[in-house]
């Protein structure tokens, strides 16, 4: 076919035949002769280049349709294709209009009858529309490509008008920005083909700045929409026309980066070219601006949503609070340092990768009443169920090192636009110092009371303090007491395990604490200092054992952690207090020294208050007892019997006294007093009224006698109204039983019982003692037969109070009643159970008993 | 052990005390407190008003006899209004309610110095 087309055939009869079917050929077909001259251009070649066959033919192809830049390339292709090879390609040819038009070309020879070349045919498509659209695809594809790489425009920008300029053929691009104070656009970025010049239109771009409404992108800005300027060399509003005239660079369009209203930024592009507006490419390119726009957006959120992000990160970081988040399948996804670190993970990355159940099982979790606590109620899974959980604490223990932590956990659910539960926060608050110091109060306020007891058995009270101590302080707790010889005595070994509590005890007696050892009890004591042991390594046992079995016991105590406190009063120590964690694991920490050392310190107060109570109790009883007869005398056919008791704890000295003595005529004397108050200032009284008694008992027999000389004895020797009462008993035995006489000054009157069971107050009363120089005092004579009986008492005995409580009078008169027949020391004891019976609130004041009986 | 109150009063020169509780020796102490405070300003009788008493003992029995001892020196008066038979009693013992003056009800006593004391 081809070379039916040569130019041998130009004058054939069937030339019309030819013509008219290469016109209906859907392609330009053009031959030309081996200098290139057209000799066959049909229709379609007219449609494509714009030349009529009448104008083409004859004339050079290099003329018709290719552009001058273009030569080079095509007589290359021209060469080949005369020397008989054939070139099928796209490529740019010129139309008579000027205009490009992209063609697919297939070029090949033609051939005279002899195999010589003899010119050439070209069969060109017109795919210039294809082209465009697919060059508009790619720059498309290019922004989306720019976009969807980049973290922000800034960097996207660069990459998207390389991918415009290249794909639609335009050399230069730049992309605008509203400048920060908002009144103003510059120049963010612009991309030129290198095959240009255009660094100084790139400069001047990049240093100006444009008002609404100048220049192209002011133009785009102010009216929001797209903008085309066939030339910007020729146009009035474009400031750089001059600079763009040196480079070359003319048509040019511009296109807003919008988001809704507002204009983001504006992206420019020129052409070499003259160029007349393209509403398709406006069209593409404003679909392009918005998507920068929306791209601009998200990054924006992105950021700030990032910001925000690490902002609240950072604040999580610095925290004290452990903070994680969880999924809604309960995954964790997040935990800040505190939260690792509080649950003993080396990194936040360790503990995310370990599951919440794996993360839950290194620790034994219990409830502040110590029970179990189960990890399903935990409130972040009560978040995830979208419930706002309660506080709660929970103490993490850590089986292996024994180390306890308190938790308040607080989780709160965040929801998504929906309403479903998106994350569960969970804020671990690490209360365990509150804790022990609650714990270390409630302990110690516990103690307290224990302790103020000290005063009735210190022993005891050191006893219970160990027991107190277990199993909250320590898994076994022994108090040792300094001896006289300065070796140590267990007194008390406290344990959770009472099968251990042997072990330990036993430990004790077949080992007893080497006084000199370097450690330990001993030393504490030596030192007065505390120890703390917070691990016991095996090696510290193997030192510490004297021999193998020693140190099989040692090892069988499980020894984890020990404390060992000196209980020290007034710059002695009296006794050491060591408390021991074994079983259970736990460790002591520096906390529990200073607990340890503050409980010592309270017991070793209490005990030495004690002590100084002791004493002075002691001091108490010594002189009261030589305010009392050693011994009642033995008045011949008489009973006596006598009793005293202090009020409280009797260390005070009482004012109540009593006296029995034989005066010089062969009477008896039988005397009970009672001088008002207590203490040394009584004392002195009870001293003075004693004395006085006895001294005027042997010059005077007549009982009111003695008391009117004590009276005036007091108002001499006293200024200060301490009286006191007397019942003065003068005792004549006789062979039926014995004559009294009896004076009371001030004094509760004494009682008779009589052996048929009679109870009859006997004397009369008398003015108190120590107020009055003028005293009435009586002197009453009562008889007393075989089995009578006289009781003389201090108001204690029979002390009354409006709520009846009291033994009281009627009491006492019951009370001898039923004890007619009994011996004088047995009415006594009675009268004093009796008084002691009626419980704690009796005797406030001192008691004195004395009852003189006729045998029988 | 009722804490011991006292209800103090005074009108047209005649300090009233009045007591209600157990006077003892833990409470003699701040009663004889309030006492000198009340004598300080001279008032010419002070009575104490025992009705409201359930318990005395000795310490609250020298109370009563060194303000009425003061009295006399200061020639002043002092009364008590007699308290219940427990109290009644103990000074009953002491013979002591001869020996100050000693009225069932206060309406008996006027600054006046009507049923002065022998």
């Amino acid at each position: 076919m081809v070379d039916t087309l040569g130019p041998s055939y130009p004058a054939t009869q069937d030339a019309s035949f030819e013509a008219s079917v290469l016109d209906q050929v859907d392609a330009a077909v053009i031959a030309a002769d081996r200098s290139g001259l057209v000799t066959r251009w049909n229709r379609h070649a007219e449609k494509v280049f714009g030349w009529t066959g009448e104008e083409a033919i004859g004339r050079s192809i290099l003329d018709l349709v290719v552009s001058p830049s273009d030569l080079p390339a095509i007589n290359e292709i021209m060469d080949q294709v005369l020397a008989g090879a054939v070139w099928e390609g796209e490529m740019a040819l010129l139309r008579k209009d000027g205009s490009r038009v992209v063609c697919h070309v297939n070029d090949a020879p033609i051939h005279d009858g002899v195999g010589a070349v003899v010119g050439a045919v070209s069969v060109s498509v017109d795919v210039t529309e294809a082209k465009e659209a697919e060059h508009r695809l790619a720059a498309r594809t290019s922004v989306t490509r720019a976009l969807a790489e980049a973290d922000a425009l800034a960097g996207a920008a660069s990459n998207l008008l390389q991918g415009v300029c290249e794909n639609l053929g335009w050399p230069l691009g730049s992309l605008w920005a509203v400048a920060p104070e908002g009144d103003v656009i510059r120049c963010v970025d612009v991309w030129y083909d290198r095959s240009m010049d255009a660094a100084e239109f790139e400069a001047f771009t990049r240093s100006v700045a444009f008002e609404p409404g100048v220049g192209l992108p002011g133009r785009v800005w102010a009216s929001g929409r797209p903008a085309w300027i066939p030339d910007v060399v020729q146009d009035r509003n474009f400031p750089r026309g001059a600079i763009a005239a040196i480079v070359g660079l003319h048509g040019a369009f511009g296109f807003p980066i919008v988001l809704g209203d507002e204009v983001l930024g504006i992206i420019e592009f020129f052409s070499g070219e003259v160029k007349e507006p393209d509403e398709d490419l406006l069209a593409m390119m404003a679909v392009i601006g918005s998507q920068i726009g929306q791209f601009m957006e998200r990054k924006e959120a992105e950021e700030e949503l990032r910001r925000s992000r690490d902002q609240l990160q950072a604040i999580f970081q610095s925290v004290a609070e452990g903070i994680t988040v969880q999924d809604p399948t309960g995954r964790l996804i997040y935990a800040n340092d505190a939260a690792a670190r509080q649950t003993g993970f080396a990194s936040v990355e360790e503990f995310l990768a370990t599951p919440l159940s794996g993360i839950m099982q290194r620790f034994e979790l219990t409830d502040e009443s110590g029970a179990p606590f189960s990890f399903q109620r935990l409130p972040g899974r009560q978040a995830l169920r979208g419930e706002t959980p309660e506080d709660v604490v929970v103490r993490f223990r850590d089986p292996d090192t024994g180390e306890e932590r308190w938790a308040q956990l607080r989780a709160t659910p965040v929801f998504d636009s929906s309403g479903k539960v998106q994350f569960a926060v969970n804020i671990f608050h690490d209360v365990s110092d509150r804790k022990r110091r609650d714990e270390a109060q409630r302990f110690l306020a516990e103690a307290g009371p224990i302790l103020s007891a000290a005063a009735t058995d210190l022993e005891a009270t050191l006893a219970r303090v160990a027991e107190l101590a277990v199993p909250w302080l320590a898994d076994w707790c022994a108090i040792e007491m300094v001896q006289d010889d300065g070796t140590l005595r267990t007194l008390k070994v406290a344990h959770v395990d009472p099968d251990k509590l042997a072990l330990a005890e036993d430990w004790g007696r077949r080992y007893p604490p080497d006084p000199s050892s370097p450690r330990g009890a001993a030393n504490v004591v030596r030192t007065g200092r505390s120890e703390i042991y917070e691990d016991i390594p095996d090696a510290l046992l193997v030192q510490a054992a004297v021999d193998q079995e020693h140190l099989e016991i040692l090892r069988g105590l499980q020894l984890r952690s020990v404390i060992t406190v000196p209980l020290t009063a007034r710059g002695r120590v009296f006794g050491v207090m060591t408390l021991v964690f074994a079983e259970s694991g736990r460790r002591y920490g520096p906390a529990d020294l200073a607990l340890a050392e503050d409980l010592a310190r309270r017991a070793a107060l209490a005990v030495d208050n004690a002590r100084i109570y002791q004493e002075r109790d002691h001091i108490a009883r010594t002189l009261q007892r030589s305010l009392l007869p050693p011994r009642l005398p033995d008045i011949p056919g008489m009973e006596i019997a006598g009793r005293y008791r202090a009020a409280g704890a009797g260390n005070d000295v009482g004012g109540d006294f009593y006296d029995a003595f034989e005066a010089v005529d062969g009477s008896w004397v039988v005397v009970i007093g009672d001088v008002c108050g207590k203490g040394p200032e009584a004392a002195a009284v009870t001293g003075l009224a004693r004395h006085t008694i006895r001294a005027a008992a042997m010059r005077e027999r007549k009982p009111s006698e003695i008391l009117t000389t004590l009276n005036d004895a007091l108002l001499q020797q006293r200024s200060d109204h301490m009286f006191c009462t007397v019942a003065y008993v003068r005792v004549r035995p006789n062979p039926g039983g014995a004559r009294l006489t009896i004076c009371c000054g001030g004094h509760p009157l004494p009682v008779v019982l009589r052996a048929d069971g009679t109870v009859l107050a006997a004397g009369s009363p008398g003015t108190l003692l120590g107020i009055f120089p003028d005293p009435e005092l009586v002197d009453r004579t009562v008889d007393l037969g075989p089995g009578d009986a006289l009781v003389l008492f201090t108001d204690g005995v029979i002390e009354e109070h409006g709520d009846g409580e009291m033994f009281g009078r009627d009491g006492m008169t019951d009370l001898l009643r039923e004890s007619v027949g009994r011996k004088a020391e047995e009415i006594a004891e009675a009268i004093e159970q009796a008084v002691v019976a009626f419980g704690p609130a009796a005797p406030r004041d001192d008691i004195a008993i004395v009852v003189l009986r006729v045998e029988t | 052990m009722t804490q011991l109150e006292l209800k103090i009063e005074s009108r047209d020169g005649v300090v009233l005390m009045a007591f209600s509780g157990e006077l003892d020796l833990a409470e003699a102490a701040r009663v004889e407190q309030r006492l000198l405070e009340i004598e300080a300003a001279r008032p010419p009788l002070v009575v104490l008003d025992l009705r409201g008493l359930t318990f005395i003992d000795s310490s609250g029995l020298r109370l009563v006899i060194e303000a009425d001892q003061r009295a006399r020196r200061d020639d002043r008066r002092m009364a008590l209004v007699r308290g219940p038979e427990q109290v009644r009693r103990i000074f009953a013992i002491a013979l002591l309610d001869t020996r100050l003056q000693m009225v069932e009800d206060p309406a008996e006593l006027s600054a006046a110095g009507d049923g002065a004391p022998p």
